[in-house]
């Protein structure tokens, strides 16, 4: 599992809320432990990470957060304006052109484009270099969720097709390439064991294949309840039977909640069965807590529970 | 529309008066709005409220996105199709007030965009050429917004057809629930754009393919663009804008009407949320927009939330008992900690509760879900988690 961190990009997608962002940072974390210089990149900067991690919010630009780990926001405005300073070199044709009303107004309703920007952006990094080695080892992307996922990684295909030749087919030429090479790119996808999300994990799995978004990597179920011992539901419920009255009313609601805590933790294994068919085998499994997760000694717990697993 | 006539209310079930926001429903709405962000029970809850409302004696539809696939079975829902479904409440063994009817519907929102494409088109011909649209095929899924502009589209069809006391709407599963309110402005001030007029006024004016975009393909701003884009692009946006032309004035035409249905009386939203940190965030940023909006949340619902153990199953002396009780050290030990982890939750529930009762309580009710014991996917389930919402609980 080494390899692992070998791959140059990984892209974390998932259900809107499972914990993408948390799986993405932990994996970040764990790289970066082990001496890989790591750039987390982040596509939706207003919730950020780091509000788990009590640092302030990122912005375009890489900061060094740990020792080795450094962490940036995607922005598509941020984007647009350097991929077209890069393409048309002045600042005053940059001016000219993309300060235009109109020009602005078709760059805002076309959506692809700024997808297209931010992946050129991903593209950028994975090739910067500093000296002769590149900069980042590994890119981290926690990215959105699956829906807009799909879209957002099928875009340098249309515009693959749809350009006949210029810079915007090439560059997307560029993204394919890295995106398509299992060296290069990794796709993870992250679950929780309820109905939604793993119909998602599978809706996302087959994507990948049939649009050709990426090759698949891990697959991370998060949020697993830690089962309870297996005699403890039957033997509460048979001695709470033999029990007199008042003990009977004292541990009512424990036993309802246990056995409750059962039930919903079945129901969720029974919907993990349909990830194997799904080709979704190898899964690493991340614990549920109590509470929340929400500062940074519980993400480093989290990334420590992750790397138990490589 | 109808006039409502004077009605009373009729006791649900023995002794459970309905809620005030039951009655209210169902006094002054025609249409009852269910957002919030994904997961935390919208589907559920507007099922939920389509069967109660069926049961006090309307004609109800519920318009619903994406069922997860045990309600949907309980609902007969099992595929997509744009076509309302009765379902039968006899499993339920108490009958609907008079009159009182549930219907469901599944929308499919590519279905939807598609008949409207078919509505506006000014000819066959049109409708091909957009169908063939490159552009089309990929900004027809891309576009921002248009899964919450179908679902408010589709509404508003069913409103016009005047078959059902109360629609129910369950809306898409955004990360950011107010995309659903801004959809049909964002299609209005899309069209409204003066750039789009400029260039739909030259593509009307100039005849088919012709027009501005291309004939200035010589000025400088566009050869600019040209550079970056290379050049069939720009002809495939001409043609895609050109074919387009009566679409966007009747997708105009229906954005303004729909803008006007979300603000009218007879609509209402119930915004649901999770006793979790991000769920209620989003609730109350939800909840904000709407009042900047002049529009008023009939409630505010917090579903799925725990009820705490009893002290005395939790504290110090309980894990001696526990032990007797079990007969095992590690059994009782691992008792222990669930019931501590279970409470620890509950804790951390009513503080989001309470941040949220903070705020929207002066301007809306908010009213507690409890979990059920097991997920919902039966009339059954739905009527013990409506049961919480719509009825009152005198006891
Ligand atoms: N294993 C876990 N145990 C407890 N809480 C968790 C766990 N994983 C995630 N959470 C909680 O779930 C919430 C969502 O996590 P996160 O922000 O990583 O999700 P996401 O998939 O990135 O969401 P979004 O789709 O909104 O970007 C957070 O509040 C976090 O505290
Ligand atoms: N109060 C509740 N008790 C038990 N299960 C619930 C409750 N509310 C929702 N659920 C379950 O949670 C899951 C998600 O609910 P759903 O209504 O589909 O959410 P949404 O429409 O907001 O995405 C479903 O499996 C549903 O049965
Ligand atoms: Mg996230
Ligand atoms: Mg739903």
């Amino acid at each position: 599992m080494e390899r692992l961190f070998d791959t140059r990009v990984r892209i974390v997608t998932g259900k809107g809320g499972v914990g993408k962002s948390l799986v993405a940072l932990s994996l970040a974390i764990v790289a970066a432990r082990r001496g890989k210089r790591v750039l987390f990149l982040e596509t939706n900067p207003p919730e950020s990470v780091t509000r788990f991690l009590g640092k302030p919010k990122l912005d375009g630009e890489p900061r060094l957060v740990y020792e080795n780990l450094w962490m940036a926001g995607l922005i598509p405005s941020e984007a647009i304006r350097e991929y077209a300073l890069m393409t048309l070199k002045f600042k005053a044709l940059y001016n000219a052109v993309f300060e235009n009303r109109i020009v602005r107004y078709f760059l805002r309703a076309v959506p692809s484009l700024s997808e297209f920007v931010l992946l050129g952006k991903l593209w950028f990094h994975e090739g910067e270099r500093s000296g002769d080695a590149p900069k980042y080892d590994l890119i981290v992307v926690d990215a959105p969720a699956t829906g807009h996922l799909i879209s957002w990684l099928r875009v340098p295909h249309v515009f693959d097709e749809m350009m006949p030749t210029g810079p915007l087919k090439k560059s997307a030429r560029d993204m394919l390439d890295m995106l398509l090479d299992p060296k290069r790119t990794k796709l993870d996808i992250v679950t929780v064991p309820e109905e939604m999300p793993v119909n998602e994990a599978i809706e996302i799995a087959h994507a990948a294949m049939q649009h050709r978004l990426a090759t698949r990597g891990l697959t991370f179920i998060n949020r697993i309840l830690p089962p309870l011992p297996d005699a403890l539901v039957a033997t509460l419920h048979a001695g709470l039977a033999g029990a007199d009255g008042a003990t009977q009313k004292r541990f009512a609601a424990l036993e309802r909640t246990v056995a409750t805590r059962e039930h919903w933790r079945q129901l969720g294994e029974e919907y993990l069965q349909r990830l194997p068919a799904a080709d979704l085998k190898r899964a690493i499994r991340l614990a549920k807590r109590a509470v929340p997760i929400a500062d940074e000694a519980a993400v480093m717990a989290l990334a420590a529970e992750l790397e138990a697993q490589l | 529309m109808s006039t409502t006539p004077a009605f009373t209310v009729p006791p649900l079930v023995a002794g459970k008066p309905p809620s005030d926001l039951f009655k209210r429903i169902l006094r002054d709405k025609r249409v009852v709005v269910a957002c919030g962000s994904g997961g935390v029970g919208k589907t559920t809850t507007s099922a939920a409220l389509g069967l109660f409302a069926a049961l006090a004696g309307k004609r109800v539809l519920v318009l619903t996105i994406d069922p997860a696939r045990r309600l949907a079975n309980a609902l007969g829902l099992e595929e997509f199709g744009n076509s309302a479904r009765a379902v039968s409440l006899a499993e339920l063994g108490f009958e609907p007030q008079p009159g009182g009817s549930l219907s469901a519907m599944m929308l499919d929102m590519k279905q939807t965009f598609d008949d409207m494409v078919a509505d506006y088109a000014a000819h066959p011909g049109d409708l091909e050429r957009i169908r063939q649209n490159r552009l089309y095929r990929s900004m027809s899924q891309a576009l921002a917004g248009i899964q919450e502009y179908m679902a408010v589209a589709k509404l508003y069809t069913v409103l016009q057809t005047n078959a059902y006391d109360l629609i129910v709407l369950d809306t898409p599963p955004t990360s950011h629930a107010l995309d659903f309110l801004d959809a049909p402005r964002r299609f209005v001030d899309f069209l409204d754009h003066d750039a789009l007029q400029w260039l739909l006024k030259s593509t009307a004016t100039a005849g088919k393919l012709s027009f501005r975009l291309l004939d200035v393909g010589s000025s400088y701003m566009m050869k600019t663009i040209g550079r970056l884009s290379g050049v069939d692009i720009l002809r495939e946006i001409g043609e895609f804008v050109s074919s387009f032309y009566p679409l966007f004035l009747g997708f105009k035409d229906r954005s303004d009407k729909i803008a006007q249905l979300l603000v009218s009386r007879d609509l209402g939203f119930v915004v649901v949320s999770a006793p979790t940190q991000p769920q209620i965030d989003e609730a109350l940023f939800f909840h904000r927009k709407l009042l900047h909006e002049g529009l008023r949340a009939l409630s505010v619902l917090v579903n799925r939330l725990h009820r705490a153990l009893p002290e005395d199953a939790v504290d110090a002396s309980a894990t001696t008992a526990l032990q007797t009780l079990l007969g095992d050290p590690a059994l009782a030990a691992a008792a222990m900690q669930a019931g501590a982890d279970h409470n620890a939750l509950v804790t951390a529930e009513q503080v989001e509760l309470r941040r949220l009762k903070g705020e929207v309580e002066v301007h809306a009710p908010v009213c507690g879900v409890y979990e059920l014991d097991e997920d919902v996917h039966s009339l059954q389930g739905l009527f013990a988690m409506g049961e919480q919402i719509f009825l009152r609980d005198d006891r």
